[in-house]
C-alpha cells in the first residue's frame, strides 16, 4: 500500500505550481473585492493581472521536465507547458480587456476575477491531466465557473439566457464525456490515459469492441459540445453573443483550446489503438464543421454572431490538423490555437471597446464608417479579420498553411481542397465588415467607443502576436514539435 | 449472482432515457432533470465495473462525479432563479433553445 | 428465484420505471418525484453491488440536496406560469419506450458474453473508500473541494447579489 506517496513541496508540487498561484490570487482577488468598497472594485482587476504575470514564473523551473505527479493524476511535460502558457496568455489578455469594459458594464467586482482565475485553473488541469478523472474535474471546475461567468450581467435577459443556454448544454455534454469514460473504463478496467493504451495494445481484440467503441463515441460526443463542432454546435451562437464580450472571448479562445488540449490527451495518449476508427468520425466532423459554419456566417448582420460561426468554422479548420495525426499535424493543431487566440482575442477587444453601456453596438450597421470615426481600431479590426481570414503575412495565414500542409502531407488531399475552398468562403464575411468599416457613411447620431487604455494594450499585444506568428512561424514551430513529442 | 451485463444494460437504459427527455421535453427544469437522471445512470456503470473488475477507481469515480452533480445543481439553480425574475417562467421554447 | 432476486428486479423495474415517468408525465411536481423514485433506486441497486457508503451518498445527495434543489426550482416557478407546449404524449412515449428497450437489447447481447476475468470482489467497506482517496485519489479530492467554491462563488454571484437590483442606475 503506497500511502502518502505525495511528497510536500517537492516535484509534486511543481506540477501544479502555476494553477496553485492562479488560485491563491483567486482567493485574494474575493477577499479583496469584499474589502474594496463601490468603484474601487475595480481595482481587483489589476490584482488578477499581476497572478496571470506572476503564474508565469513557475516556468523557469518547469521547462524542459517530464513527470507524472500525484501518483499519476497530473502529468508535466511540454505539451501540459505550452497549453498552460497559452492559457495564461488568454487569461491575462482577457483581463486586460475586461478591466475597463467591466467597470463600463458595473459588473467590476472581485468575483468576476475570482472566476476568470478559477476557470483558467480548470483549463490548466485539463491540458496537464493524466487521468480521466483529473480531466473530467477540470473541466468541471472550468464549466462551472464559465456558466456563472456568462450570465454575470444579471440584468440583461441575453446574457442569462445565454448562461442558462450554456449551463444546459454543458451539463448535457459532461452527460456523455462522463459515460465514455465509463464504459471505457468498463470495458479496459482503467482510468489512467496510459494505462488504457496499455491494455488497449495488450489485448487487441478490445479495439473493435462495442463497448469500447461506443465509450469513443460518446467521449467525442461529449467533447464535440465544448469544441462546437458541427452537430452539436447549435449553443454557440446564442451564448456568444449573449454573454459579455470579455467572456466571450475567453470562451472562444480558452475553453476551446482547454477542450482541443483534453482531446489531444485523450485520444493520442489513451485511444492511438482506435485511430482507424476516430480518423473516419474526425474526417466527417471537420468537414461539417467548417462548411456548415462559414456558410451561416455568411448571412449574419450582428458581428458577434458572425464570429460565433467563424469560431465555429475554426474548430473545423483545426480538427483537419487533427485528423492528419501526424507529428506535424498535432503542432499545427497547437500553433493553429495559439494565432487563434491572438486574432480572435483581439477582434473581440475591437468589439468591446466600440460599445457602450447599454449599447453594445454589435450589429454590421454599426460599424459603419467606423474606419473615420476610429482609424487605429479600424485598423487593428481589419488586421485580426484579414488573419481570421487567413490573408499572409499574419498569424492565420501561417496556422491554415500549416494545417492544410499536414493534412496533404499525410494524404488527406480531399480534407485538405474543402479547406481552401472554406477560406476562400470565409474571406467574404471578414471582408463584408471591412466594407461596411470603410465604404459606408456612418448612422447618425450612434455613440461608438469607449475610451480604454488597457483595451489598447491589449489589442496591441494581440497585433504583435498576430505579425510575431505571422512572420516569424518557424520557432513557433519548432516549439509546438517539440511539445507534441510526448505522443 | 446477478450477470454484470445486467447492470450496465440497465445503466444504458436509464441514460438513453434521460437522453430522450432532454431532447423532447421543453421545460427547463425537466430538461435538468434527465440531466441528473445521465449523470446518476452512469453510476451504475461505473460501479459495476468496479466491482467485477477489481478495482476501487470506479467507486471513487462515482463519489467525485456526485459531487459535480450537486455542484452543478446548485450553479443550475441560480441561473433559473435569474432567468425566472426576467422571464416569469423557466421556458425554453420562448428562449428559442434546441431547434432540432 | 430467491427472495434477493425478487427484490432486485422490483428495483430495477422501479428505477426504469421511474426514469420513463419523469420524461413523461407533464405534471411538474410528479416529475420531480418519479425521479426521486429512480434515484433511490439506484441507491438500492448499490447495496446489491456492495458499496453501502455509495448508496448512502445517493440517497444524500441525490434524494438530499438535488432533490430539494428542484422541488424549490418547482415551488418557486409556481403553479401560474403558461408551461410550454410538450411534444404529444403519444412521440415521447414510443421514442422513450423504443429507444430504451433498443439500448437494452443492444447492451445486453454484446455484454452477456463480455469476459469479466473475475467474479464480483466481496464488500466495499468505507473504510476501503478511504484508504483508495488517500492513496492514489488524494488530488482530486482537492479539485472537487476547488469545483464547490467556484460553484458556490458562482451561484452566489447570481442568485444572492441580484437582490440588491442594478448596480447603478440606468444611463441615456
Amino acid at each position: 500500500m503506497e500511502l502518502f506517496k505525495v511528497d510536500v513541496l517537492g516535484r509534486d508540487f511543481l506540477a501544479v505550481a502555476q494553477e496553485l498561484v492562479l488560485l491563491s490570487f483567486a482567493l485574494g482577488v474575493l477577499l479583496l473585492g469584499v474589502i474594496l468598497k463601490g468603484d474601487r472594485r475595480r481595482y481587483t482587476g489589476y490584482v488578477a493581472l499581476f497572478g496571470y504575470v506572476l503564474a508565469f514564473l513557475p516556468l523557469l523551473g518547469a521547462i524542459g521536465r517530464g513527470y507524472e505527479a500525484f501518483s499519476g493524476m497530473v502529468v508535466l511535460d511540454p505539451f501540459s507547458l505550452f497549453f498552460k502558457v497559452l492559457i495564461l496568455v488568454v487569461g491575462f489578455l482577457v483581463v486586460l480587456l475586461s478591466l475597463d469594459y467591466t467597470s463600463r458594464e458595473g459588473i467590476a467586482f472581485g468575483e468576476y476575477y475570482a472566476l476568470v482565475l478559477l476557470a483558467s485553473a480548470g483549463m490548466m488541469l485539463m491540458a496537464g491531466a493524466a487521468h480521466l478523472v483529473t480531466l473530467f474535474l477540470g473541466l468541471e471546475i472550468m464549466s462551472i465557473a464559465i456558466y456563472a461567468l456568462a450570465g454575470i450581467m444579471r440584468e440583461d435577459a441575453r446574457s442569462v439566457e445565454a448562461a442558462f443556454k450554456y449551463f444546459l448544454l454543458g451539463a448535457f455534454a459532461s452527460g456523455f464525456l462522463l459515460y465514455g469514460m465509463a464504459l471505457t473504463y468498463a470495458s479496459t478496467g482503467a482510468l489512467h490515459l496510459r494505462e488504457i493504451e496499455g491494455v488497449l495494445a495488450q489485448k487487441a481484440w478490445l479495439t473493435s469492441f462495442p463497448l469500447v467503441l461506443v465509450g469513443l463515441g460518446l467521449l467525442l460526443v461529449g467533447f464535440g459540445f465544448k469544441l462546437a463542432l458541427v452537430p452539436f454546435h447549435m449553443w454557440t451562437p446564442d451564448v456568444y453573443e449573449g454573454a459579455p464580450t470579455s467572456i466571450t472571448a475567453f470562451m472562444a479562445t480558452g475553453v476551446k483550446a482547454a477542450a482541443f488540449a483534453g482531446l489531444l490527451r485523450v485520444f493520442f495518449t489513451a485511444l492511438p489503438a482506435l485511430e482507424g476508427h476516430w480518423r473516419e468520425l474526425l474526417w466527417v466532423l471537420a468537414v461539417a464543421t467548417m462548411t456548415l459554419g462559414n456558410l451561416v456566417a455568411l448571412r449574419q448582420e450582428d458581428v458577434k454572431r458572425m464570429l460565433a460561426y467563424s469560431s465555429i468554422a475554426h474548430a473545423g479548420y483545426i480538427m483537419v490538423g487533427f485528423v492528419a495525426a501526424t507529428e506535424l499535424g498535432r503542432a499545427a493543431v497547437l500553433f493553429y490555437l495559439f494565432a487563434y487566440a491572438f486574432m480572435n482575442i483581439g477582434a473581440f477587444a475591437v468589439v468591446a471597446l466600440l460599445g457602450r453601456r447599454g449599447a453594445p453596438n454589435t450589429l454590421l450597421e454599426d460599424y459603419a464608417g467606423v474606419g473615420f470615426k476610429h482609424p487605429l481600431l479600424a485598423v487593428a479590426m481589419a488586421v485580426f479579420l484579414f488573419s481570421l481570414a487567413g490573408v499572409p503575412p499574419t498569424a492565420g495565414f501561417m496556422a491554415k498553411f500549416y494545417v492544410f500542409s499536414a493534412a496533404v502531407k499525410a494524404g488527406y488531399y480531399w480534407l485538405a481542397v474543402l479547406g481552401v475552398l472554406n477560406s476562400a468562403v470565409a474571406a467574404y464575411y471578414y471582408l463584408r465588415v471591412m466594407v461596411y468599416m470603410y465604404f459606408r457613411e456612418p448612422k447618425e447620431g450612434l455613440q461608438t467607443g469607449y475610451p480604454s487604455f488597457a483595451g489598447a494594450v491589449a489589442i496591441l499585444i494581440a497585433l504583435w502576436g498576430v505579425f510575431q506568428l505571422g512572420i516569424m512561424p518557424s520557432d513557433f514551430l519548432a516549439l509546438a514539435q517539440r511539445s507534441v513529442q510526448v505522443f | 449472482m446477478i450477470p454484470p451485463a445486467l447492470y450496465l444494460a440497465l445503466s444504458a437504459v436509464i441514460f438513453t432515457i434521460g437522453v430522450i427527455g432532454v431532447l423532447l421535453r421543453r421545460d427547463a427544469i425537466v430538461i435538468f432533470m434527465c440531466i441528473e437522471m445521465m449523470l446518476s445512470a452512469v453510476g451504475i456503470t461505473l460501479i459495476a465495473a468496479s466491482r467485477y473488475l477489481h478495482s476501487m477507481d470506479g467507486v471513487i469515480f462515482v463519489f467525485l462525479a456526485m459531487t459535480v452533480a450537486a455542484a452543478e445543481a446548485a450553479v443550475g439553480l441560480a441561473i433559473f432563479v435569474l432567468l425566472h425574475r426576467i422571464y416569469k417562467g423557466v421556458k425554453v421554447d420562448e428562449i428559442n433553445l434546441m431547434k432540432w | 428465484m430467491s427472495l434477493g432476486e425478487v427484490i432486485f428486479v422490483v428495483i430495477c423495474l422501479v428505477v426504469a420505471l421511474g426514469a420513463l415517468g419523469a420524461v413523461l408525465s407533464n405534471s411538474l411536481i410528479y416529475a420531480v418525484f418519479f425521479l426521486l423514485l429512480t434515484m433511490g433506486g439506484i441507491g438500492g441497486l448499490y447495496i446489491y453491488l456492495k458499496t453501502p457508503f455509495l448508496a448512502m451518498m445517493q440517497i444524500l445527495i441525490y434524494l438530499g440536496a438535488v432533490g430539494v434543489l428542484l422541488i424549490f426550482a418547482v415551488m418557486l416557478a409556481g403553479p401560474f406560469w403558461r408551461r410550454p407546449k410538450e411534444r404529444g404524449p403519444f412521440l415521447k412515449g414510443v421514442a422513450g419506450l423504443g429507444v430504451s428497450l433498443l439500448s437494452f437489447i443492444l447492451f445486453w447481447r454484446v455484454l452477456r458474453h463480455h469476459p469479466w476475468e473475475v467474479g464480483p470482489q466481496g464488500e466495499v467497506s468505507t473504510s476501503r473508500i478511504g484508504r483508495a482517496i488517500l492513496d492514489r485519489y488524494p488530488f482530486a479530492f482537492e479539485l472537487i473541494s476547488l469545483l464547490i467554491v467556484a460553484s458556490i462563488l458562482g451561484a452566489i454571484m447570481l442568485g444572492v447579489l441580484s437582490r440588491q437590483g442594478p448596480p447603478k442606475a440606468e444611463e441615456d
